[in-house]
């Protein structure tokens, strides 16, 4: 099994070694050919990502040196006015050459606007190194829009140091976990960290558990081909209000996971508080505060908590978009082509450590490595994150209503009408 | 009851002092403290802070380009307003109620009527973005109150200044420049201390209308340092945050009892005029 | 009123024209006269044209917008009524007018009652200067880094007043002071007054200043007490200050956004909107900016009324001059 894998590896690797070398050679011939003064010397990657600017200049500066463009990232300080000033600008020609943006059915806006360029030969080119299913996410009409810009599997992380005190393993089961929320409970430590603060974290427990117990569910209410009122809706909530109830939870008013006045750093590291669902991307957060990755905290996929069901693991991920309508568009083009070969996201993830979306990309984290090996073994089927995952009106309809819920556990009924209300509204406009 | 305003005062500096105390902490420091209001370890450690933030965050830049709006803007306020309180009061101008109250209109909405329209109107203009469009939104802001304040206070100045420099040949505008401007000093200092703070620590503008370095001002900036996916911790954020409090607040305790003069004398003519 | 200025401006033409160009002033008087007519139009333009665009253009596009479905995608579309007839309905809207109320009366009553005892207070205090001072200073600080401090102030678990409560024995007090409505509304506007009392107490104290002696002291001599001195005396005097403050204080309630922005963004679930917070809301995080445009017209509405007091209240005087 594991050469088999490695096997795989060395010859996807192969692969991807011909694909990343290759280009700028092909490059260089097309330019020589068709008017070379044309091509941009820098290309504007416009983001909300503020602390990644030095990440973004170190990726363009080893574009540079591969023979294309720099970067130079203009980065909005608030999501909010960034995804503001995208949408109005977006059919302009005052959009930046590449932007950061979010998969699913934000994305689907701007692609219906005719805001993103179409790179599916990019995606052609390097299709051995990239999941099948992650092309989805960034595919409409048989189209695909943008590279992946990072990829976060969603994990639990949990206190190493807090588990081996307790002798507890990372879970394999429901029961297991169970196991370990109560002993962990029993001990005074909080099982996991839970948080209303910058709203969106609500969502997190209402799709881990909904996943955990009827993932085909999940997807269909997804679609909107399924009801906020379902049965099944209902069972994974009161799963999760049972839960609260009995204290498994941080309380959600009091810790904020931002880093800004991140106080579950605070209870993590201290060891108050042992586990916390989230991206892979919350990763040097935590190392940020002293902790190291595998020694002090490691990472385990949530379990299912109902057997016979599809292994799943949620996905995150946001593409890196070429404008349509941006000044240089095919240089753009060529740039994120590069960006998506060996050679590009070598250089991408060794500057931000992050997860490569790449499979031949290796993941500096041991955390990371570990997961990916596991969904590879167990054969966990990627499920796009709730964020992404349905239309966005619905998302900031339900993440309020959670929160009341996380706030006031009781009778779900309720809080599911008026997201389902909300819901009707939205599906009626789009269909 | 002189007991009690000091226990006020205690009570309204301690929430001051824990930024202070929390920017002096490493973020390691900070995170195993168990309580946020314990000592730090290494006080200098302040300084790493304060230079991690100009550096790392674009709050450098963010600084210098609040500093020149501040200036900028706030300064053509006052000219601006100077000018027009000046027509209203002394020049034969028809309507002088209809000219202030159709500027000064622009004070009693709410910000957020502007906001929307304003953002569409750079966009669609390519003032989005840079230094002027800030320059020219900031100078409008600060105008209705500008004009609000000096026209009070000419209507203070004698008339027979006025009429003694015209009999010795000044114009109008000379009369303006050389006599009622410099009367005006004490407003104006006001004005000036006013407007740059208010400019200084806007954020919703700032927020909607700029966006890249150099342009930003530090406001949002150092909302953007709080953002989730920032790698700094609270030592930083609150490093940043005494950055970008420190020039309004030198500039207060500086010029604060002159601040406090001006105020006195536009607010005793403003209640001459009552 | 031409008239008038026709002989003033003429004298004054001669009065500064240098020896020697007579005759070129008498060939351009006709146009010189437009010009000193023109003239003190010319000082208004910079600010009516600054005021014009940036303002009042805005201001005045709001009220189209606000009739409009807009998503920042595609072009708006008129859609008449609607977002105004939907707000009636929007249970967040009816949660925010009501917190716009809390923030009004909250202000008035913490911001104006306490700013007016304290510069009473102060007024004869040997320490005035350095009160002052120290109650003035968080007026220099941005209303965000306000957010991030009193955040850590009122965090339920870690936040230092909880702390401080249980540490004197007071635990049972503690809250979760920014997550249970309408709490984090009255603890928000504690942190609004900590940044805006000291403007308050030195606007009043210019006040103090400015009232003569003589009534305060016939007043002391009859036998009032200090609360009839204050009652009787004191505040009917201030009456044209307190006009000031209440007025700038109303205005100032209705535009707080910053503090609540980096505290709770208006919640949990929607329960710490105000007017202002709302609008910002539906226009910049939901994009429904026609619906954000009607907001914003409400809350105008409401702050215009409100002005069209103050206004008056304030220039009477200059207006029958």
């Amino acid at each position: 099994m594991e050469t088999l894998t490695r096997r795989t590896v060395l010859k996807l690797g192969g692969a991807a070694i011909i694909a990343g070398t290759l280009p700028p050679w092909l490059l260089e011939a097309c330019t020589s050919g068709g008017g070379t003064s044309s091509g941009a010397s820098t290309l504007q990657v416009s983001n909300d990502k503020v602390t990644w600017k030095p990440w973004f200049e170190q990726v363009g500066a080893a574009s540079k040196s591969a023979g294309g463009p720099s970067w130079k990232p203009n980065e909005f300080a608030d999501t909010s006015t960034y995804q503001a000033a995208i949408r109005t600008s977006g059919g302009s020609s005052k959009v930046p050459d590449l932007f950061t943006w979010w998969s699913g059915w934000l994305m689907k806006e701007i692609v219906d606007a005719g805001y993103a360029a179409d790179v599916s030969s990019l995606w052609d080119k390097e299709s051995s190194a990239y999941d099948k299913g992650l092309r989805d996410l960034f595919t409409f009409n048989g189209k695909t829009f943008g590279a992946p810009l990072y990829f976060g599997p969603w994990v639990t992380l949990y206190n190493k140091q807090v588990f081996d005190k307790y002798h507890l393993q990372p879970p394999k089961n429901w029961n297991d976990m169970q196991n370990v929320m109560q002993t962990l409970k029993s001990k005074g430590v909080t099982p996991l960290g839970a948080t209303i603060d910058g709203r969106w974290p609500a969502f997190i427990y209402f799709e881990t558990f909904l996943v955990a117990t009827n993932p085909d569910l999940y997807s269909t209410l997804m679609a909107g081909k399924a009801k906020y009122t379902d049965p099944g809706v209902v069972e994974a909530m009161n799963l999760w209000g049972q839960l609260i109830k009995a204290g498994y939870f941080t309380d959600p008013s009091s810790v904020t996971f931002g880093t800004g006045s991140s106080t579950f750093l605070t209870e993590f590291s201290q060891g108050r508080a042992a586990m916390l669902q989230i991206g892979t991307w919350y990763e040097p957060t935590i190392t940020g505060a002293g902790m190291k990755p595998g020694v002090d905290f490691g990472g385990f996929i949530f379990p299912n908590a109902k057997s016979g069901i599809q292994n799943n693991i949620i996905i995150e991920s946001g593409p890196l978009v070429v404008a349509a309508n941006g000044p240089h568009k095919s240089d753009a083009v060529k740039s994120l082509g590069w960006f998506m070969s060996k050679a590009g996201q070598e250089a991408w993830i060794k500057a931000t450590a992050f997860t490569s979306a790449r499979s031949d990309v290796p993941s500096p984290s041991p955390i990371d490595q570990q997961l990916l090996a596991d969904m590879k073994t167990g054969g966990y089927k990627q499920i796009n994150r709730y964020w992404e995952a349905t239309p966005h009106d619905i998302v900031e309809t339900a993440i309020d209503e959670f929160a009341k819920f996380m706030l006031h556990p009781g009778d779900p009924m309720p809080i599911l009408q008026n997201i389902q209300k909300k819901a009707d509204s939205v599906w009626a406009t789009i269909k | 009851m002189t007991v009690l305003v000091g226990i006020l005062a205690v009570a309204w500096l301690l929430p001051l002092w824990l930024v202070v105390v929390t920017a002096m902490k490493s973020t390691p420091e900070y995170f195993h403290d168990a309580s946020q209001w314990s000592l730090p370890e290494d006080p200098l450690q302040l300084f790493a802070n304060v230079r991690d933030a100009w550096f790392t965050s674009g709050m450098g830049a963010g600084f210098m380009a609040s500093l020149l709006y501040g200036v900028v803007a706030g300064g053509l306020a006052i000219l601006f307003a100077s000018l027009g309180a000046y027509s209203i009061t002394r020049l034969r101008i028809r309507w002088p109620f209809f000219w202030f109250v159709l500027v000064f209109s622009g004070t009693i909405f709410p910000f957020q009527m502007y906001l929307i329209p304003l953002f569409k109107l750079y966009q669609d203009t390519g003032l989005y973005d840079t230094q002027l469009g800030m320059i020219l939104f900031y100078t409008a802001i600060a105008l209705p109150f500008c004009l609000f304040v000096m026209r009070g206070y000419f209507a203070t100045i004698p008339r027979e200044l006025q009429e003694a420099a015209r009999i010795d040949g000044c114009s109008d505008f000379g009369i303006f420049w050389r006599i009622i401007l410099p009367l005006s000093w004490s407003p104006i200092a006001v004005l000036f201390l006013f407007q740059f703070t208010w400019i200084w620590n806007d954020l919703l503008f700032g927020l909607v209308l700029s966006t890249s370095d150099g342009v930003r001002p530090i406001t949002p900036s150092l909302a953007g340092l709080q953002g989730q996916f920032a790698h700094s911790g609270p030592p930083l954020v609150l490093a940043a945050a005494l950055l970008a409090t420190l020039p309004t607040i030198m500039l207060f305790l500086l010029l604060g009892r002159y601040m406090m003069r001006g105020l006195t004398l536009t607010a005793a003519g403003r209640a001459g005029s009552e | 009123m031409a008239s008038d200025a026709k002989p003033r401006k003429a004298n004054a033409g001669k009065a500064t024209a240098p020896e020697g160009t007579e005759v070129a002033a008498e060939a351009s008087r006709p146009f010189g006269r437009l010009a000193a007519a023109a003239a003190p139009y010319l000082y208004v333009t910079p600010m009516v044209l600054l005021v014009g665009v940036f303002l009042l253009f805005p201001a005045a596009d709001t009220i189209w917008l606000s009739l409009t479905k807009w998503n920042g995608i595609y072009p708006p579309t008129f859609i008449g009524f609607d977002n105004y007839l939907n707000l009636r309905t929007d249970p967040a809207f009816i949660t925010a007018c009501l917190n716009t109320v809390y923030w009004i009366a909250g202000l008035m009553l913490l911001q104006v009652a306490l700013g007016l005892a304290l510069a009473v207070l102060l007024n004869t205090s040997p320490l005035a200067e350095l009160y002052k001072r120290i109650l003035y200073l968080p007026a220099a600080i941005s209303g965000a880094a306000i957010g991030v401090i009193w955040y850590a102030i009122f965090n339920n678990q870690l936040g230092i007043l909880n702390a401080a409560l249980r540490f004197v024995g007071l635990g049972d007090l503690a809250q979760a002071w920014l997550t249970t409505p309408p709490l984090n509304t009255f603890s928000m506007i504690v942190a609004a007054v900590w940044q805006g009392l000291g403007p308050t107490i030195i606007l009043f104290l210019v006040g103090l200043q400015t009232i003569p002696r003589d009534p305060i002291e016939a007043a002391q001599t009859d036998g009032a007490n200090a609360w009839q001195v204050f009652r009787y005396v004191t505040l009917p005097l201030l009456r044209p200050i307190t006009v000031v403050v209440v007025g700038i204080n109303l205005i100032n309630s209705f535009k707080v956004f910053d503090i609540i922005w980096t505290m709770t963004q208006g919640g949990p679930y929607r329960s710490s909107e105000t007017l202002a917070v709302t609008m910002y809301r539906e226009s910049f995080v939901s994009f429904q900016f026609g619906y954000g445009a009607s907001v914003a017209m409400v809350l105008t509405v409401v702050a215009f009324a409100v002005a069209v007091f103050y206004i008056r209240a304030m220039f009477q005087r200059l207006e029958v001059q």
